[in-house]
């Protein structure tokens, strides 16, 4: 009976043993198995090839410890993320700073023309809403049209994929200078247009009012009876008008193959390139006698005034105003 | 600066890949200081794509050169931002 139970106790025993030696292996297998698969998750992550069993015997694969390894450098990774991610930011910050203090309006758009980036001034320039302006097209928010205008810089740069300026681009009655640059990936197609908006209008009004005033100073010394003309440091004419013309005989068209010493009597050049020396030394000379030659080579005395305008200490024009002396009247030569 | 050779020759992807990352990411603190330089001899072309791939995400910089039977692939610390701004 004793015996009975002992053998009965043993080969309960064994049987557990047995069935405990099957719960560890199949509990190893498992571990060896998850390591593997985990480690393959990662290593593929990694961008290689999962590890084959023959690489890494079981026993070597718990020793080594892949996972410890991926997982540390999956660390440094995203250190080295965080890392980029505070550059990345300060960038950020660097260029909306640059972007806000300069003086033009600035849009960076998509390659659909939409939005994604303004600074300041482009909203100080234009009527535009900034809550809703991020995804609008440029065409609606500055053109306010929602089909593109002819003269579209955007549409030009993504046609041409090179930057493109246009000097007087005129919306709503204002002027601009547009500048635009394309942004291209590395297989050069154009993912993004940066478009920088100058706005001219008080230059542009400006400049037509200097043309203005120019235009009527003009008409004076052109209807003037007094012979007026214009001389450049180097001897040719800027500006004659009608009375100089018909008083030495030239048509207009003949003025810009003249040097100043062409029509100055023979005699009086020396003088005159004396004279001419002094004023571009900035005097002012007053009764200026000496007599022109007309395209006929006849002598004519005149008397006049002469000043040289002068631009950052260079002189730029003579500009002399003379009357013919009268029968009578002494010439420089004459007086000599 | 020191450069530690590590010769992987006959090893390949990924156990290749693993010594890589063993050695960086025992050796971090050196590498990130610029004292240290790694240098892997590896006859295994992937070896040439993913070890630079990985150590380039980790923030290195790397060099990848063909010598007579291998690659030589050499791990070292990326130039400093202020570095870059003044080169």
């Amino acid at each position: 009976m004793k015996a009975f139970i002992s053998k009965l106790l043993g080969d309960t025993e064994e049987t557990q043993l047995v069935s405990e030696n099957r719960f560890l292996r199949e509990q190893q297998f498992k571990q060896v198995e998850y390591i593997r698969r985990k480690t393959n998750q990662l290593l593929m992550l990694m961008g290689t090839l999962p590890i084959r069993p023959e690489e890494l015997d079981d026993d070597t694969l718990i020793e080594t410890d892949p996972i410890g390894t991926v997982a540390d450098a999956f660390a440094q990774i995203l250190e080295h993320e965080k890392e980029l991610n505070e550059r990345l930011r300060m960038a950020h910050d660097e260029i909306q700073a640059i972007l806000s203090s300069v003086g033009v309006g600035i849009l960076l758009l998509d390659s659909s023309m939409q939005i994604q980036m303004y600074n300041q001034k482009i909203v100080e320039l234009f009527p535009l809403n900034k809550d809703s302006l991020i995804g609008q097209t440029c065409c609606h928010a500055v053109c306010g049209t929602s089909t593109l205008p002819a003269d579209c810089t955007f549409t030009r740069i993504l046609e041409t994929r090179r930057p493109y300026h246009q000097s007087d681009w005129v919306q709503s009655g204002r002027h601009f200078d547009v500048a635009g640059v394309p942004i291209k990936n590395r297989f050069g197609e154009v993912t993004h247009v940066v478009l920088a908006y100058t706005e001219t209008t008080s230059r542009v009004e400006t400049e037509r009012r200097l043309r203005e005033r120019e235009q009527i100073c003009l008409d004076v010394f052109e209807n003037i009876s007094d012979v007026v003309q214009c001389v450049t440091p180097d001897g040719s004419f800027l500006f004659v008008n009608r009375a100089w013309r018909e008083l030495l005989g030239y048509l207009p068209h003949e003025i810009s193959a003249l040097k100043f010493w062409n029509i100055i009597a023979p005699e009086c050049r020396k003088e005159c390139m004396e004279h001419f020396d002094i004023l571009m030394h900035g005097e002012r000379l007053e009764d200026v006698r000496t007599c022109l030659l007309s395209k006929d080579g006849q002598e004519i005395a005149v008397a006049g005034q002469i000043n040289c305008s002068f631009s950052n200490g260079k002189p730029i024009a003579t500009f002399g105003l003379f009357r013919q002396l009268e029968a009578g009247h002494e010439t420089p030569q004459a007086k000599s | 600066m020191e450069v530690k050779e590590i010769d992987m020759r006959g090893q390949i992807c990924p156990s290749s890949l693993l010594t890589a990352l063993r050695e960086i990411n025992a050796n971090k603190a050196a590498l990130r200081s610029g004292l240290l330089r790694l240098s892997f001899l590896s006859d295994n072309r992937d070896s040439t794509a993913t070890i630079p791939e990985s150590a380039a995400n980790m923030g290195y910089g790397v060099s990848v050169v063909k010598e007579d039977d291998s690659y030589r692939i050499d791990v070292f610390a990326q130039p400093t931002e202020t570095e870059i701004r003044n080169s």
